[in-house]
Order: C-alpha cells, then structure tokens, then sequence
C-alpha cells in the first residue's frame, strides 16, 4: 500500500478519534502538520488536547502506538505516525535539552556518571543528540525496553 | 469518555459491530467494560497486554479532566 493512503488512513484515525471526544464533551480537533516521506505528524488541538498527553506523555504515545498497528495493518510499507498535542513534543524536547544539558555539567563537575530514568527511543534521542558534541562528557543506552534508559558518563580520559 | 473508549476499541477489531462498552460507575472510581467478539481478544489485549495497557494509559489520562478516576476492563 502507497504511503499516500496511510497516511489518508492515519489523518482519519486521528480525526474520528477527536470526533468521538468532542462527543464525549472534549474541545479537540486533529489536523496534520507535518508531512514527511516516511512518516506524518499529526497534532490536536483545542482546549482539552492537553488531555490526551498523560503523564510525561505517556497517553499521547499510547494513541501512537494504536494509530501505528491499526494503520500498517496488513500494509506492505510502514508509515511513521507521530502525535502531538497542545504543542507537547516541542515542549518536552525544549525540557529535555535543558535537563541534558544541567545533567552534563554536574557529571563533568562531579566526575560521577548520571543514570537517567527510563525513556522511550525518541526522548533518548533527543538527549543524546543534546550532547553528541561535547568532548567532555559521553552518553550510553542501557536495560531493555521499555526500561531502557541513558547513561551520561564523563569523557574517557586521554 | 465512552465514546473515545469504543472508538478505539472498535478500531483495533475486526468486527467492530460486536463492540460493546459499558460504564459502571462506582463511588471511587468508573469502570468501563470492554466486550469484544471471542476471536477479537487478542487484538485489544495485545502482548503482554501491550494494548489494554495503552487503552488504559489513555482513558486515565482523559479522566484527569473531570479529576475522575477510571479502570477499563476487558471482560472475556
């Protein structure tokens, strides 16, 4: 299946998911904002979007999971789905970068690696591109998902 | 809350006609029952109950808004 119609499948997946809390009282609408080759973003919007996030965006990523296995089902080709909501992934990248960074300074100026908590694959991946070009500290990915979590440690001496 | 509750459910399925949810509410907390057609359970559990956990995480979440607490429960 061409990406073209996943992605139509994707928009009215988000869009009929709107629908369905507008009529459970929710101020929410869905629109695209993103279209990518591989992958769309799709973002809600409205008064009661910030519902759908979840703690530390835990929902937000439940819906993407869904949206991800009902709309590659028994499609040959996969399409990334990302959500966003109420501005939420822009938000919590900005936190993130901000957290690495404070992070980073601590374990160069104590000299001890900081284990961070568990996080899925794309907020490890924000902070770990936060900081791939500081010489002075190094970061690792250890434990398994979904308890996968990073490691910022200092440099290796030279 | 329903009405988002059956819309994904009825999206996971395969037969979305056998779909049904129903509220229960309790003092504390709302429960939301999840019945889908016998060959559908899979789907909704998912691994390791990867999926009821997601219409979980879900539900919860959209509850804070009436500061409510809500339990799904898929019932086989």
């Amino acid at each position: 299946m061409a990406n073209e119609e996943l992605k139509q499948r994707a928009l009215e997946f988000a869009e009929g998911l709107a629908e369905a809390a507008r009529a459970g009282g929710m101020d929410i609408t869905a629109e695209q904002t993103r279209d990518e080759p591989e992958g769309v973003t799709i973002s809600f919007q409205g008064a009661d979007s910030r519902w759908l996030i979840g703690k530390a965006g835990q929902a937000l990523d439940a819906l993407q999971t869904m949206a991800s296995l009902i709309v590659n089902r028994q499609a040959g080709s996969r399409l990334y789905i990302t959500f966003d909501a109420d501005n939420y992934r822009a938000r919590r990248e900005a936190t993130l970068h901000k957290m690495a960074t404070e992070i980073a300074d601590q374990v160069v100026s104590g000299g001890q690696e900081a284990v961070l908590d568990p996080m899925s694959a794309l907020e490890r991946r924000i902070v770990h591109k936060a900081l791939q070009d500081r010489a002075d500290i190094r970061t690792y990915s250890e434990g398994e998902e979904p308890e996968r979590y990073l490691v910022i440690a200092p440099a290796i001496a030279k | 809350m329903k009405q988002l509750i059956e819309y994904l459910v009825k999206a996971l399925v395969d037969a979305p006609e056998q779909v049904d949810v129903v509220e229960v509410p309790g003092d504390e907390a709302t429960t939301f029952e999840v019945r889908v057609a016998p060959d559908d359970l899979g789907k909704v559990i998912g691994k390791q109950g990867r999926i009821a956990n997601a219409l979980r995480t879900v539900a919860k979440a959209a509850a804070m808004k009436e500061k409510k607490k809500v339990y799904v429960e898929i019932v086989a």
